[in-house]
């Protein structure tokens, strides 16, 4: 896979670069700065960018604000924003523009070159990602209380799924169970949950988020 | 600067000396008038009323304060009237009729010059006009070479005629120059003048009546009832001027009363009604500079508020209210105390609004600071633990490891990764980027998403983005009462609430626990931070029945 990584901190940057290359990728470019990230891009059109969440100029939303942006100059490009901020708000923002080819990490997946792998491979096949680290301990957690114990396990273990922007089908693949089933599933899941019916389309994986992160921001 | 004297009765007891004189005069004339006069009944009761009430009102006003002078003049024109009375009223033969005619007569000449000294020294007893004075010198000449002329002359009627024509001169004249004066004088100095100018006016239009008796014979009970009427109405009418200027004095009190309350901008129109005296200012001067000695307008008097360098305040007043010290002494003091303790208002809340900023800008520092550590953290320590984490992860992938390393390698990976996740959320603690870049609902739906409490979010939706301190201020209230619910209170729930209602950002976490918490350090300094933004806080704990924290905090 071709990379392009737009990453502010060296010492970061020089160790991601070498990782990815110790998973067989190639990384065709790399630079610092919020600004010279759409050049870069549409300079050496890779097949994935990896953008940091805060760059210069301003060490806030960058990532957020660009990724959609490359996502619709660029589609044949996939947009991985890495963060160290554990902020389901983060991850629901970047979703709500809907663009498939698009994932939300924490940056210590970094740490699991394995995992970090799955992840690119998924965004590169067109999925919504999201770090499951992020959404796994408020499902989890919502599930001991009053908004998801309607929610049977197996209708929880969708909902975890769905939270980390699984397709019908990667859940179906994931869970060992046909796609029809799991499609029963999820539409309990939202039923249940009151949330909205069209967010099954492509705002699947925002709608759920914001659900997890307060149920007064849906 | 006025000096305020005591305005104490004075010792001397010259009123008294004059009161038992006249008194004993009033009685001869009394006596006279029963036994010998063979005057009217009306013409008897006359004379000695009139000098009974002016002697009576003259004493009286002796006891008022300052104004004794005018109260002697006023008993003074009683004994003139009491010595002249036994010549009018008819005296036996012999020695009394040699002794009283004379004196009499000399007195008769003097009636009019004393009246009219009376008037134009109204109400202070002190005349300053040249020209009163010159007319008073003239009248008082003419009235003693009529008095001599009649005690002398053989042919009374010839003098009387010519006494005639001079009394009309001077009471004229005299008039004239009150009406001079009228014009000149305040307002405050008119209505003092006001009820003897109508007992004046009585007193002329009789007196007018009774000489153009001696020139065109005019008698008859309504004249004589008139004068009986004007007898009593001049000296009652002076003593009513006096007493109001009185009732004036009396009002200090209430003038302190009114004026202690009284808001500064509307000190000036305060005073003004109490004072009754519309044109009244009086001028502050602004921003600390002392205000130059303004344009003093004619019949105005400037006083000075305060210490005379440095004023608080000139009060451009009505000329007339001199002549009431005491009244103007308090006024005086009244004002300067409302003007001093706005002063002290003013500095006092100066003071507490530097405070309150103060207090303000170290919170607002304070979250500086974390934003600033915040970041120094992310951009630094965190990018190197990850960077060992990749080569870590890196290496254990390169070497073909037995099965001794892999654990150890395991091992350090996952103190790695533990390192990092805990300094992640040391740094989340220390400030939430979230919360700068989305707003406090999304810092704290983040927060109730992540922490394992039971926690039931109820936050307002239409919460708009705060001042950056007020938002960390709540944000930490909340981390500060889900960490004591955590480690305390055993709760089946937590209830996050924010609301936004007129301005004001209303914030409650509230549990079902084992409440009986009282304010630990962590609440403590929260209630310095909410205090600083201007909020409040309030901590309700029942023992067995919850607990609830509440702040308050103002969006202004």
């Amino acid at each position: 896979v071709r990379i392009a990584v737009a990453e502010d901190s060296p010492i970061f940057r020089q160790g991601l670069i070498a990782s990815l290359e110790d998973l067989g990728h190639e990384v065709v470019g790399a630079v610092g700065h919020a600004e010279q990230v759409l050049a870069l891009v549409a300079r050496r059109r890779p097949d994935l960018l990896v953008l940091d969440l805060r760059m210069p100029p301003t060490c806030t939303t960058e990532g957020l604000r660009l990724a959609p942006v490359v996502r619709a100059r660029h589609p044949w490009v996939g947009v991985l924003v890495f963060s160290q901020d554990p902020s389901l708000t983060y991850a629901a923002s970047l979703h709500d523009s809907g663009h498939a080819f698009m994932g939300f990490l924490l940056k210590d997946t970094v740490l699991d070159l394995d995992t970090l792998d799955g992840y690119l491979r998924r965004v590169q096949a067109g999925e919504r990602v999201v770090d499951e680290a992020l959404t796994l301990p408020a499902v989890r957690r919502r599930g001991e209380q009053g908004a998801l114990s309607a929610l049977t396990p197996r209708e929880r273990d969708v909902l975890a799924l769905m939270a980390q922007g699984r397709s019908d089908n990667g859940i179906a693949e994931a869970l060992h169970l046909s796609v029809a089933t799991v499609c029963t599933h999820t539409q309990n899941v939202f039923r249940k949950l009151g949330v909205p019916r069209d967010a099954a389309s492509n705002r699947r994986v925002s709608a759920i988020l914001h659900y997890l992160q307060s149920r007064a921001a849906i | 600067v006025h000096i305020i004297k005591n305005n104490d009765i004075p010792a001397r007891p010259l009123p008294e000396a004059l009161l038992v004189l006249g008194s004993a005069l009033t009685v001869v004339d009394a006596y006279l008038a029963i036994r010998w006069s063979t005057r009217t009944p009306w013409y008897r009761v006359n004379e000695i009323i009139q000098m009974s009430a002016w002697l009576a009102v003259g004493y009286f006003a002796c006891r008022l304060p300052r104004r004794r002078t005018i109260g002697l003049l006023m008993m003074g024109f009683g004994l003139v009237l009491a010595g002249n009375a036994p010549v009018a009223l008819g005296t036996p033969p012999g020695l009394a009729a040699q002794i009283a005619q004379p004196v009499g007569d000399v007195l008769f000449g003097l009636q009019l010059p004393v009246a009219a000294t009376i008037f134009l020294a109204y109400p202070g007893g002190v005349i300053k006009d040249w020209l009163d004075r010159a007319y008073l010198a003239v009248a008082y000449v003419l009235g003693f070479s009529v008095g001599i002329a009649l005690s002398v002359a053989a042919d009374q009627d010839q003098v009387w005629r010519v006494n005639a024509v001079l009394s009309l001169i001077t009471v004229v004249a005299g008039l004239l120059l009150v009406v001079r004066r009228a014009r000149r004088s305040s307002r405050r100095e008119r209505r003092i003048f006001r009820f003897p100018l109508a007992g004046l006016l009585i007193a002329v239009l009789v007196f007018a009546a009774w000489q153009g008796g001696f020139l065109v014979p005019l008698r008859g009970p309504t004249v004589e009832l008139m004068q009986v009427a004007s007898v009593i109405a001049l000296p009652i009418t002076f003593l009513l001027g006096l007493v109001r200027q009185m009732s004036d004095e009396a009002g200090v009190a209430r003038l302190i009363r009114d004026l202690r309350h009284t808001p500064v901008d509307r000190l000036e129109s305060a005073l003004a009604g109490l004072l009754d005296d519309p044109e009244l200012r009086l001028i502050m001067p602004a921003g600390g500079e002392p205000a130059g000695p303004p344009p003093v307008p004619a019949g105005r008097h400037v006083d000075v508020i305060g210490d005379p360098g440095t004023p608080l305040a000139l009060l451009v007043r009505d000329r007339g209210l001199c002549d009431e010290p005491t009244l103007m002494g308090a006024t005086r003091e009244a004002v300067r105390f409302v003007l001093d303790n706005n002063h002290l208002r003013a500095s006092l809340q100066l003071r507490t609004d530097e405070v309150t900023a103060t207090s303000r800008r170290l919170v607002n520092a304070g979250d500086a600071a974390r934003r600033r550590i915040e970041q120094d953290i992310h951009d630094g320590v965190q990018q190197r633990l990850l960077a060992a984490g990749m080569a870590l992860s890196r290496l254990r992938r390169k070497l073909a490891v037995n099965e001794e390393l892999a654990v150890l390698l395991a091992a350090a990976e996952g103190e790695l990764t533990s390192a990092f996740t805990d300094l992640r959320d040391l740094s989340h603690g220390i400030h939430p980027a979230v919360l700068t870049t989305h707003g406090l609902s999304a810092a704290l739906a983040d927060l109730i998403a992540r922490i394992p409490a039971p926690v039931r979010p109820d936050l307002a939706p239409d919460l708009p983005r705060l001042p950056p301190d007020v938002e960390a201020t709540a944000y930490f209230l909340v981390c500060e009462a889900l960490a004591n619910v955590m480690k305390h209170a055993h709760a089946q729930h937590v209830d996050v609430r924010t609301r936004w209602a007129e301005g004001q950002l209303l914030i409650s976490v509230t549990d079902d626990g084992c409440g009986g918490a009282v304010a630990a350090a962590g609440i403590t300094g929260l209630h310095d931070r909410v205090a600083a933004v201007g909020g409040a806080i309030r901590l309700v704990s029942p023992r067995g029945r919850g607990t609830t924290v509440e702040a308050r905090l103002p969006c202004g």
